[in-house]
C-alpha cells in the first residue's frame, strides 16, 4: 500500500467501499427516498426499469392532460398508469414495494399519500386480476382503463382541475 | 500539431454538446436567468408572500429567488414548510415544483435536489418536458 501515493488516505478511501457503495450509480440519481434507494439496493436492475416506467407514465398522462400536476387527475393518472405498466413489464410484487417505498417521503401530507396510495391500489387489483385472467393490456387500453375509472369516480382526486384536460 | 489540438478542441466541443444534450433530456426546458428576468418582472422574493401568491405573482419573484436561492442546503419537506405543497411535478413527488406564469403557460420553479435529497439549485423548467423524448 505504501506504494500508493495516497497511501495516508488508505482509511477514508476504503470506507467509501462500505455498505453504502451497492446502490451508489442509484445514488446519484436523485428524487430516491431512503425507503427506495434500501429496494434498489437490492434489485438494481428491476429498480432501473421501474423508475424508467415512471417516466413512461408521465408522458402517457401527458396525452389527457396538458401538464404534471400534483393532487389532480394527471396525478391520479401518473401513479394508476405507473403500477399497471410496472406490474406488465416486472411484475406486480415488485410494483407494489416500488409503490409503496416511494410513498415513504417524509413530510408528505397525509391526504397527498393517501391519494396516491389509493389510486396505487386500485391499479393494483386490475394488475391482479388480469393474472388472474391471463390478460395482457396494450398502453391503449390501459388509458382506456383509467378514463373509464374516472368517469365511474373510482379514483381519488384532491383538485378539480378541468383546465388541464386537453 | 495545429492538428493535434484541432482535433482536441473537436472533441472538447463534442462532449460539451454531448452533456448539455444529456441534461437537456434529462431535465427538459430550462429558462436561463437571464431569460426568466426579461420574461417576467422582476420583484424581491419573500417567503411569506410567495406562499399566499399565484402562479402569476410567484412569476415575478422568480429571478430574485433563482439568483439568492435561500433554500440550498434544504430537504423538500423543509421547502414544503416554508412555501406550502407545491401544485407542479417533476420527475418524482419529492423535488418541489410551483407552477409560474399564466395559466395557459407551463412554466414552474423546480427546486434541483442534489444527491442527498438537499436543494442544490432552483431552476424554471417547463412542466412535462422531461418524460416526452421517451415517446419521439
Amino acid at each position: 500500500m505504501a506504494t500508493f501515493t495516497c497511501h495516508n488516505r488508505c482509511e477514508p478511501l476504503c470506507e467509501a467501499w462500505t455498505e453504502e457503495q451497492p446502490y451508489t450509480l442509484l445514488d446519484l440519481y436523485p428524487g430516491l427516498n431512503d425507503e427506495e434507494k434500501k429496494l434498489c439496493n437490492a434489485d438494481k436492475t428491476k429498480c432501473v426499469q421501474a423508475y424508467l416506467l415512471s417516466w413512461e407514465a408521465e408522458a402517457l398522462c401527458h396525452k389527457l392532460y396538458k401538464k404534471s400536476l400534483t393532487d389532480d387527475e394527471s396525478d391520479a393518472c401518473r401513479h394508476y398508469i405507473w403500477a399497471r405498466v410496472m406490474s406488465a413489464d416486472i411484475n406486480s410484487e415488485f410494483a407494489e414495494k416500488v409503490l409503496t417505498a416511494h410513498e415513504a417521503e417524509p413530510g408528505e401530507p397525509k391526504d397527498q399519500r393517501d391519494m396516491d396510495l389509493a389510486n396505487n391500489r386500485l391499479a393494483l387489483s386490475r394488475s391482479a386480476t388480469d393474472k388472474v385472467k391471463k390478460i395482457s393490456k396494450s398502453r391503449d387500453e390501459i388509458i382506456e382503463e383509467f378514463k373509464k375509472s374516472l368517469k365511474d369516480k373510482e379514483l381519488v382526486i384532491l383538485k378539480d382541475k378541468p383546465s388541464n384536460r386537453r | 500539431m495545429t492538428r493535434s489540438i484541432k482535433l482536441l478542441l473537436v472533441g472538447v466541443i463534442c462532449m460539451i454538446a454531448a452533456f448539455a444534450s444529456a441534461q437537456k433530456i434529462l431535465r427538459g426546458n430550462i429558462l436561463s436567468s437571464s431569460e426568466v428576468e426579461k420574461k417576467w418582472a422582476h420583484r424581491a422574493f419573500d417567503e411569506a408572500k410567495f406562499k399566499k401568491a399565484n402562479a402569476a405573482d410567484r412569476a415575478k419573484m422568480a429571478a430574485d429567488l433563482i439568483k439568492r436561492n435561500p433554500y440550498k442546503g434544504k430537504t423538500s419537506a423543509d421547502v414544503r414548510n416554508s412555501l406550502g405543497s407545491w401544485d407542479g411535478f417533476y420527475h418524482f413527488d419529492i423535488f418541489p415544483a410551483y407552477l409560474i406564469g399564466a395559466e395557459e403557460e407551463s412554466w414552474q420553479l423546480v427546486f434541483i435536489l442534489d444527491r442527498h435529497n438537499k436543494v442544490d439549485q432552483i431552476v424554471v423548467h417547463e412542466n412535462g418536458t422531461p418524460a416526452n423524448w421517451l415517446n419521439r
